[in-house]
């Protein structure tokens, strides 16, 4: 198989060093308010990334992408993963050039028409990005990345008296019906057992990368705080002494956005369940000339689940969710007053075409 | 309504409990111990709120989704992508989770 992994995340030190100390109490305020206003929006954000217009054509291009791979009765799961993988860098290696300009390109902020091109380019980039990198927000959109990979598990796992006809068919079903539940449409005699029993197969195999996703919880266990320190608090901590929180910022991760962990992280946890053991009951129901296909689709479950760990989470890792920050910060300096609620809270509702139109209403033109 | 819901089992074992939604902020404040979360969706901050139910059920979200995940964690039964009808059960009632067969059962309706 060829590495599909991405690239390392780069530390945060040097990011740090060019965004204003001052401002890092707004970023992680924004950033965590981000967080809980958007989920009791649920519905907008889904309908907002579902039926953004401006990338309608590219969305429908990506769901053809992956749906396709999913329907295939023997997909070559190595040449989707590579077709997947070219796409998903391209796109990622654009938003790290638009961190780039925004870190280091002072012009940016002097010529209002530059950056109205620059928030173009990032508004169109930015909802591209969030297509290519559907794997955990799978209630939200109507394919995600996994979905054929899933299917051949589930191909492959369905016992013999499912019929060669209808295997390739329901194992399609099961595998939508599981990632993307809100978005399946099944057939009126489809049965839920079905999926039932893919689920308790798959579940063991979830509970082991569940573990190294949710691997913040034992980092931030360890981190010393103290008894009632506010969010700016700790964000003074993280500036004052980088070198305590070292490990996360080297590998990309900014601590003061993993706050709720942080909190949540203070209990004791059960011991994680091992490749052997998750693996087993999948394994344990498939026929032997299937095996080889289930250990390939095994191995593009761990890849996916990589991408995932590196850089869809966002929420906490890579410089993006800092950089970002900055510059609706900096652009929100620049937006007339009356305007500057209305910018940020297009931004924080994930509408970012609507915060567009504040900037190109607010500049139009201007130099 | 539907005395039962079927969605997709995202996490193991059963769970009887008393419904509480969370809509806005202000329901996480009075989340109590053993109560059931219901959710349209969750999110990376609720962390303490998955530490206090007794098991989860959703609107939207399949098995990948972060309920599914931080369920699974906690060890708590889960259910998850059971549709716009899981706005039906009320806050108060007394409902079961049972994660083994992706279903949610209503033992007893609250009518508000």
């Amino acid at each position: 198989m060829h590495s599909f992994d991405p690239p390392n995340l780069k530390p945060l030190s040097p990011v740090l060093s060019l965004i204003p100390r001052t401002l890092l109490p707004w970023i992680a305020e924004k950033h965590t308010k981000y967080l809980d206003d958007r989920i009791h929006k649920i519905d907008k954000l889904t309908d907002y990334l579902a039926n953004c217009d401006p990338v309608a054509s590219e969305r429908q291009e990506f769901i053809s992408f992956v749906d396709g791979w999913t329907r295939r009765e023997s997909p070559d799961l190595n040449t989707y993963l590579q077709e997947y993988s070219k796409r998903f860098h391209a796109v990622r290696n654009q938003v790290e050039e638009l961190c780039d300009r925004v870190l280091t390109d002072e012009t940016l902020w002097q010529s209002r028409s530059e950056l109205v091109m620059f928030w173009r380019n990032f508004t169109y980039i930015n909802e591209i990005d969030s297509l290519h990198g559907m794997f955990l927000t799978s209630g939200r959109w109507y394919v995600n990345a996994m979905l054929p990979v899933v299917k051949v598990l589930v191909y492959c796992s369905l016992p013999h008296e499912v019929d060669a006809f209808s295997r390739n068919e329901l194992s399609y079903y099961i595998a939508r019906r599981v990632i993307t539940p809100r978005f399946a449409e099944v057939p009126n005699d489809y049965d839920h057992s079905w999926e039932r029993r893919f689920a308790a197969l798959f579940i063991p195999i979830l509970q082991y990368y569940d573990r190294k996703l949710l691997f913040l919880f034992n980092v931030m266990a360890e981190i010393s705080t103290k008894e009632g320190q506010t969010l700016t608090e700790f964000v003074q901590d993280v500036a004052d002494s980088p070198q305590k929180y070292s490990m996360l910022l080297e590998q990309g991760i900014y601590p003061p956005f993993a706050w709720h962990e942080l909190h949540a992280s203070r209990r004791p946890r059960r011991a994680s369940i091992d490749y052997t053991t998750a693996t087993k009951p999948l394994l344990n129901k498939i026929q032997e000339e299937s095996r080889s296909r289930v250990q390939e689709a095994l191995e593009m479950l761990a890849v996916f689940k990589e991408y995932e760990l590196n850089y869809n989470n966002y929420n906490y890792k890579g410089r993006f969710g800092l950089v970002s920050k900055y510059q609706y910060w900096q652009t929100a300096k620049l937006i007339n007053p009356e305007c500057r609620d209305k910018f940020l809270d297009a931004i924080l509702l994930d509408r970012f075409y609507d915060a567009l139109d504040v900037i190109e209403h607010t500049f139009g033109g201007a130099q | 309504m539907k005395k039962e819901l079927v969605g997709i089992s995202a996490s193991p074992g059963r769970a009887e409990g008393q419904v509480h939604w969370i809509l806005t902020p202000e329901d996480m404040k009075s989340f109590t111990v053993g109560e059931i979360l219901l959710a349209k969706m969750t999110s990376p901050d609720w962390g303490e709120i998955f530490q206090k139910a007794a098991a989860v059920a959703t609107e939207q979200g399949g098995m990948l989704c972060h309920a599914a995940i931080v369920a699974r964690e906690e060890g708590i039964p889960a259910v998850v992508g059971l549709g716009p009808e899981l706005s039906e059960v009320k806050n108060g009632s007394m409902i079961l989770v049972d994660g083994d067969e992706g279903i949610i059962k209503i033992l007893e309706d609250k009518i508000q």
